[in-house]
């Protein structure tokens, strides 16, 4: 059964905050989910600190694709899928480390560390010299390219430039990357776990849902973060019309303060105020890039949800920290994220209860797909001239702004031929035009 | 960050036929490693977390995939400033504990359903530490959660056991190897 992009717009009420808990579980969605929108968006990769030297590797995904991020000789980094071109095996099993090729264990053909195919078993006999060996190189990604070392990539070449992508959200980056002179590094150890729920519920809490931390966390940041919250902390949410989203309280706070990060952070602020400013320097939030990148800077977290069906995706969490903080400031940071975050962490193994039975309901029911899901927190509250922050603005921590336009921009991937332009979806949420959607994008030829 | 936790397989291992130490005392430490299985599978996490001594350290290194000859090497990491699932001194672990406690802490509230078997143990001296005994163990740990959710973790330990002076012992360190690269449940909110 063909997929109907226009069903869609029945589903994603943003401007009315109603959303269809469908496009969480249903098949056909999701198939067209890593067409449309994981087959276009610039997708985070790694970060420039995880692969060093060159041959350095990490093997990562770009939607359901196995992609291979690897430094070249010449310091610059390619990205390509992990699938050999004779018959798809993955050419590279190991999740990072360094090489000088891959070569696929099915029948021996074998690739250079920028991809190209260097050597074919029996090439002069049994292919008679035939095979043109520059042909058949594994599969490079479109675009590819960094911001402030985390490097993305796209498979669409008509892709916008990464920093056109991102837009306004290099504000709020920036508070986090950029805040300090020598940036930012991401430490070993890549913690990976497994929810049975779909990746949309985990990015749309990290653009927007700081309502859900006082319920779902509050055995853990009445713990560790005593008078953190009582009623609604000050703070405010910014909405990208691209998608991005990152909700923010004011007031720099550090999980523990008797650790040597308290004392680190009450210096660094004076940097970070310098650099940044006095608006940005107090900002402490959790954002999500659209579509699946994310992170908490409070836990000093970053994190990828990799979509692996419809109602499963793995949640691949990095720590970051100042790279030029002294070594025990970094252990402070990697102790400090250790105990909150990750498939273990005190805070995060709350989440996972709620995400994974979410997804249990879904799945099974029949009923509970019926209703629509309420969107509509400070709905009509946000504005667009913000005399200080870029964006859509709402000027309390709660709402659900950043939600309604994730999914809003969602939806124009979903039903649009060609690159989605940001005026793609009309105003009356009505379908764009069938000129649009007969353009056939180049993605996908190759 | 070369302190690496777990060597090359079986170096340590005493030889077949040959057991590195006395039966009786290799009854007492098994006995010791069930009676802190059933602390956990019954929910006694503050009964459990005074098996450990003031100074231990309990560890949960990722596991992580790598090319066989970088594989012992850096397989599992070192003890240096690299992400774990746990790693805990006894004061963390009471926060932990005392998040269980709070009867706010949804992942485990409805608790659990856990069972710990443990098996293959071997005893030696330490030789780091005198009069402690260096003890590895294989776990299997299935974990049933609300109405039909289903775990199964396996892995190993490699536990430092100091003698209490009274016949018993305290953990002072703890190395848990857990056999999953992916961790395939939605959390660990659970110990091993
Ligand atoms: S599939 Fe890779 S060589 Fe045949
Ligand atoms: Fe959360």
């Amino acid at each position: 059964m063909a997929f109907d992009a226009a069903e869609l717009h029945g589903k994603v009420d943003w401007r009315n905050g109603l959303i269809s808990p469908e496009i969480f579980i249903d098949e056909k969605i999701y198939r067209e989910e890593l067409r449309q929108l994981f087959g276009r968006a610039w997708l985070f990769l790694a970060h420039d600190s995880m692969i060093p030297k060159p041959g350095d590797f990490f093997n990562t995904y770009m939607g359901g694709d196995p992609v291979i991020v690897a430094r070249q000789k010449d310091g610059s980094v390619k990205a390509y899928l992990n699938a050999c071109r004779h018959r798809g095996m993955k050419v590279c099993r190991a999740e990072d480390g360094n090489a000088r090729n891959f070569m696929c264990t099915y029948h021996g053909w074998t690739y250079d560390i920028a991809g190209n195919l260097v050597s074919v078993p029996n090439a002069a006999d049994a292919y008679h010299g035939e095979l043109d060996r520059s042909r058949w190189g594994l599969v490079q990604v479109a675009q590819i390219d960094s911001y402030k070392g985390l490097i993305f990539a796209t498979f669409d070449p008509s892709a916008p430039p990464l920093l056109d992508y991102l837009g306004d959200m290099t504000y709020y980056i920036d508070t986090w990357v950029d805040h300090v002179p020598g940036g930012i590094e991401v430490l070993p150890g890549c913690v990976k776990w497994t929810i049975h729920g779909n990746w949309k519920i985990a990015a749309e809490q990290f653009a927007g849902d700081g309502y859900h931390a006082a319920v779902t966390h509050s055995s853990s940041l009445g713990l560790v973060g005593e008078g953190m919250w009582g009623g609604m902390p000050p703070g405010g949410q910014f909405a990208s019309r691209l998608g991005h989203g990152h909700s923010f309280v004011t007031g720099r706070v550090t999980r523990f303060d008797d650790d040597p990060l308290g004392e680190y952070n009450a210096r660094r602020n004076a940097v970070v105020e310098d650099r940044l400013g006095p608006e940005r320097s107090n900002m402490l939030g959790n954002f999500t890039v659209f579509p699946n990148m994310s992170g908490l800077p409070a836990s000093a977290n970053l994190r990828v949800w990799h979509p692996k069906g419809p109602n499963t995706f793995e949640i691949w969490s990095f720590t970051v920290v100042d790279k030029d903080a002294p070594d025990h400031v970094k252990k402070a940071q990697q102790l400090s994220a250790t105990l909150t975050e990750g498939a273990a962490g005190t805070v995060e193994v709350d989440d996972g209860e709620n995400w994974d039975l979410m997804g249990q309901m879904l799945a099974q029911g029949h009923q509970t797909r019926q209703m629509s899901w309420n969107y509509q927190m400070g709905l009509g509250h946000e504005v667009d001239d913000h005399p200080v922050h870029p964006g859509s603005f709402n000027a309390t921590y709660y709402g659900e702004g950043p939600q309604r336009t994730f999914y809003r921009r969602w939806l124009e991937f979903m039903t649009t031929e060609k690159w989605p332009h940001v005026d793609a979806v009309r105003e009356s949420g009505e379908p764009v035009d069938a000129a649009d959607r007969a353009d056939t994008s180049p993605a996908g030829t190759r | 960050m070369t302190t690496h936790i777990a060597p090359a397989p079986t170096t340590d291992a005493a030889p077949p036929g040959v057991p590195a130490v006395d039966v009786v005392l290799q009854f007492a430490i098994e006995q010791f490693l069930y009676h802190e299985a059933q602390l956990l599978d019954e929910w006694k996490y503050r009964d459990w977390w005074h098996l450990f001594t003031d100074d231990a350290h309990y560890r949960v290194p990722v596991r992580r995939n790598r090319l066989r000859r970088q594989r012992f090497e850096d397989e599992v990491a070192s003890r240096g400033i690299e992400m774990a699932h746990f790693d805990d001194t006894k004061e963390t672990l009471d926060l932990r504990v005392r998040q269980r406690e709070s009867g706010t802490h949804w992942a485990e509230d409805p608790p659990s359903r856990s069972r710990h078997v443990v098996s293959n143990v071997r005893v030696r001296p330490s030789g780091a530490e005198p009069g402690a005994y260096d003890v590895r163990s294989a776990f299997i740990c299935y974990r049933n959660r609300l109405e039909a959710e289903v775990d199964l973790w396996a892995g190993e330990r490699f536990d430092r056991l100091r003698p209490t002076g009274e016949g018993s012992f305290r953990i002072a360190d703890r190395v848990v190897l857990l056999d999953q690269n992916v961790v395939l449940s939605k959390n660990l909110s659970i110990f091993f």
